[in-house]
Parts: C-alpha cells; sequence; structure tokens
C-alpha cells in the first residue's frame, strides 16, 4: 500500500513536472522560429539593398540605399547577429559574413542578391521570400523564372500590399518583354494605393498603348497628388519613361499627338504636370 | 461578448502594474526574457490574443498564437524603449504572430505539406467532433484566406450566434448583404472539404474573387 502510494506520487509529480516543461520548451522552439524570421527578413533587405543598384529593378524598389537605410539595416544586423549568439541559435554564415560589408551608400556589393534571396526562402518559405526572389531573377535578366515565380505568386491568394508588388513586378517583367499591353494591365491592378511614380509610369504605358480609360483613370489619380515627395515621385519615373521610349517605340507604341504633348508634359518634370495632364485627358 | 481592455483608441490611463511588466521585459538574453515571461503569463499576453483572435475573426490554434507572442517580445524587447504603451506594444505583436501563423498555413497549402505539431489544437479539437484533423485545419485554412469582412461576417453568425439584424445595424449594411458574406465564407469551407470540385463546380473558387 505505501509503495503503492509513493509510486502514485512519483507518477503525479513527473506529469506535473512534464505539463510545465512543455510551454517552455514550446516557447523556446517558437523563439528558434522568430529568430529565423528575423535572419531572413534581413536576407531579403541585403537582396533588395543590392538590386537598388539595378537598372531593371530600380523602377520597383526605389532610388539606391541612402545612408539613413544602411546605418539602420547595419544596426538591426548587429542586434540579431548578437542575440542569435546569446540564444545559440543558428546564424546562416551568408548572413555572418555581412558584418564585413562596407556601410556606405555606393560601396555595397551590387552582386549576390540571387543568393540571398534564396537563403532566405529556404529559412522562411513565404511570399515575400518569392518576390523577392523573382526581383532577383529580373535583374538578372532571367525574364523566364522570374515571369514563373510571379505568375505562382499572383495565382495564391496574398495580403493586399505583397498583391500590389507582385503586380508592380509583373508590369516591369512585361514590359521588359515588350508585352506592353500586358504590363499596362498590371499597372492599372495595382490599385489607388501605390505612389506617384508607378501611377506616372502606369499612366505613360496606357497612353502608349492608347488605351484611353486606364489613363484617365491613372490621370484622375496622379492628379490629385500635390506633394513634394509625389513631385520627385513623378521626376523619377519621368526619368524611367525617357529611358523606356526607345524601346516602347520597337514593341510598337502608338502615339498620337495629343498622348505625345501629354507625357512630354509629364516628362518636363513641372509640379503642376500631373494635375494638368488629368484634367486634359478628363476633359 | 467580447473581452476588451480598452487599449486601442482609448485614452491612456495609468496602469499600476505597467512599471513591474516593464521591468519583466528588460536585461538578459532573449532566452532569460522567454523564461521569465512564460510561466503564468505576468503580462497579460493571452488575453490579448483571445481579443485579437475575436476581433479578427480568425479559427487558430491560440496556444500556439500565445507562444509565438511571447517569443516575439522576448526577442523585440531589446527594441522596446516605453512608447507605445505596453498593451499596445504587446498587441502589436500578438497581431506579428498571428500574420505568421496565417502565412505558415498558406504555405503548407501551397507546398501539400502534411500539419501538425506537438501543438497542434485541431487534432485535439477535431477527434471529439468525430472529424478527420486535416480535414479540419483545411477549413480554417480556407476561411483565412477569406476577406475579413466574410470571415467577420461568419464568425458573428455561426460562431458567436449573433442575431442577422444585430450583426447588420452593426456592419452599416443589409441584412442579406451579411448573410451572403457569411454564406461565401462557409462556401470556401466546405469547398475545401472537396477540392476537386473547385476547378468543375458551378461558382468554382471563391477564393479568387476580389476583396471587396
Amino acid at each position: 500500500m505505501g509503495a503503492g502510494w509513493l509510486a502514485w506520487c512519483v507518477l503525479v509529480a513527473r506529469a506535473r513536472r512534464r505539463r510545465r516543461g512543455r510551454p517552455l520548451r514550446g516557447a523556446m522552439h517558437e523563439l528558434a522560429l522568430v529568430h529565423r524570421a528575423e535572419q531572413a527578413k534581413l536576407m531579403r533587405e541585403v537582396s533588395e539593398l543590392m538590386l537598388t543598384a539595378s537598372p531593371a529593378c530600380s523602377a520597383l524598389l526605389g532610388p539606391p540605399a541612402t545612408e539613413h537605410r544602411l546605418s539602420g539595416f547595419h544596426r538591426r544586423l548587429t542586434e540579431e547577429l548578437a542575440l542569435a549568439r546569446d540564444d545559440r541559435v543558428e546564424v546562416p554564415v551568408e548572413l555572418a559574413l555581412l558584418e564585413c560589408w562596407p556601410f556606405e551608400p555606393g560601396a555595397a556589393p551590387r552582386r549576390g542578391a540571387r543568393a540571398f534571396a534564396r537563403a532566405s526562402l529556404a529559412l522562411e518559405p513565404c511570399p515575400l521570400a518569392r518576390l523577392t526572389l523573382a526581383r532577383a531573377w529580373l535583374a538578372e535578366g532571367a525574364m523566364r523564372r522570374a515571369l514563373a515565380e510571379l505568375e505562382k505568386l499572383s495565382h495564391s491568394t496574398q495580403a493586399p500590399t505583397i498583391a500590389r508588388g507582385v503586380e508592380l513586378c509583373h508590369a516591369v517583367a512585361l514590359d521588359m518583354r515588350g508585352d506592353l499591353a500586358g504590363a499596362e494591365r498590371r499597372f492599372v491592378r495595382t490599385g489607388p494605393h501605390v505612389d506617384a511614380y508607378h501611377h506616372a509610369v502606369g499612366l505613360a504605358l496606357a497612353l502608349a498603348c492608347g488605351d484611353e480609360r486606364p489613363a484617365r483613370r491613372l490621370a484622375a489619380l496622379l492628379g490629385s497628388r500635390r506633394g513634394e515627395s509625389d513631385a520627385q515621385d513623378v521626376r523619377a519615373a519621368a526619368e524611367r519613361i525617357r529611358a523606356r521610349l526607345p524601346h516602347w517605340r520597337r514593341a510598337g507604341a502608338r502615339w498620337s499627338d495629343g498622348c505625345a504633348r501629354l507625357v512630354f508634359e509629364l516628362l518636363c518634370g513641372d509640379r503642376e504636370a500631373p494635375a494638368r495632364v488629368a484634367l486634359a485627358l478628363i476633359a | 461578448m467580447m473581452e476588451r481592455d480598452g487599449s486601442h483608441g482609448a485614452p491612456a490611463r495609468v496602469d499600476p502594474g505597467a512599471k513591474d511588466r516593464r521591468r519583466l521585459l528588460a536585461g538578459g538574453s532573449p532566452r532569460e526574457i522567454l523564461t521569465r515571461i512564460v510561466r503564468g503569463d505576468p503580462l497579460g499576453v493571452r488575453r490579448i490574443v483571445a481579443r485579437r483572435l475575436r476581433e479578427r475573426a480568425l479559427l487558430m490554434d491560440g496556444d500556439h498564437v500565445h507562444l509565438r507572442a511571447l517569443a516575439r517580445c522576448a526577442r523585440y524587447a531589446v527594441r522596446y524603449a516605453g512608447r507605445p504603451t505596453l498593451d499596445e506594444w504587446l498587441a502589436g505583436h500578438v497581431d506579428g504572430a498571428l500574420d505568421a501563423a496565417i502565412v505558415e498555413e498558406a504555405e503548407e497549402r501551397a507546398e501539400d505539406r502534411v500539419p501538425g505539431g506537438p501543438w497542434s489544437a485541431h487534432a485535439e479539437l477535431a477527434r471529439p467532433l468525430g472529424l478527420e484533423p486535416n480535414a479540419m485545419r483545411a477549413a480554417c485554412r480556407a476561411f483565412h484566406a477569406r476577406p475579413d469582412l466574410e470571415r467577420q461576417a461568419f464568425f458573428s453568425l455561426v460562431i458567436e450566434v449573433s442575431d442577422l439584424d444585430d450583426v447588420a445595424r452593426a456592419e452599416g449594411v443589409s441584412a442579406s448583404e451579411v448573410a451572403r458574406r457569411a454564406r461565401r465564407a462557409l462556401d470556401a469551407i466546405l469547398l475545401s472539404q472537396h477540392p476537386h470540385a473547385e476547378e468543375s463546380g458551378p461558382h468554382a473558387s471563391p477564393r479568387k474573387q476580389g476583396p471587396e
């Protein structure tokens, strides 16, 4: 009786200890996953920093990295490396090597965006990592692979911000391939929440394709933007449009005199130009 | 019905325990912080998880989300400098944990991975109901892929068994619109149990409908 009772007490105590330890073990497992997610995010970021130097992807990711952006990235990288070591969590070698990176604008390596995107995808499979990989393929000119990745992404349900990124990347890829109508359709699908840069490029493409309705819609959206950053965006877009004009002509862009005038008004970088373009189109 | 602690949008109020709770996040590695905040949930993260699951109308394993949220709090504690308020900061990490869980679910579907894991609530919940855990998991995944409005309508009418007219009034839309939203979410759940109907069915793939 006594021995049986003792055995029972030991069993109950063990079971209690097991139950108490379970959440902590589970939480430690989750902590390792959180570290992995942060490391994957850093690798996506470094891939994008490299891509901003590529002419194809600067259309998607904006101008090359500023000192402020680089120093922010460096701070987060050092933090993650230190905390992962404290927690005895494995750090991917690609990320550890970044400690030797020159964190100055223009000095960052331009090659290796695909390797970082792939490493990020392996660490944490998610739509953002796939989008970064598609951008890296695009920057390398591997159009078929980029488009295959983007097709897969567009057929799955995504959060609105990711869906917009996918549409924009798809639009730029189709534009590069010479499918102006396809690119324009993608630009139009991105909706009103896209910055003025992409509205301006979308508008120019719509005009180049002679597609009046989306052009009017994009012009109306553009016409409602009056901020200083919008003006900067439109000027940056104008540069891109200027560079793309010969390519668009070769791809069979249809330009009426009116369209050309409106696009060149946009190109002149006048702050009021988008509004005037919008008004002229709507009228 | 919903547990509300007023941390969102309410004017800042004095929380006598906030200092003690903040102290739990200060000092040590993320592992040490996590050890401090897991036992007994002194930060009250479980309550926030329950609230956000209801508000976002998600059918998820609360325990799993709770552990992930605690792990996020421990990892990012080093960045917390007192702003926003602790409750808002914690809610942000609970949302981050929920978003990560949704992405993981979607990846399972994309890769046809067999779901599971040591904290699978689907298995525990499905067995007494006589359901297949994988089928239940697939149903939840399909539900989470629907737009917010449809999920909320389904959640209010089916899970919380609220009155249709009350829900319509609260949402500011007609009762038939609320019913339609809930129906679309239900269709997605039913379709997830018969994936082959997706290609051939008359209203094929509700997932492909745009958000409202």
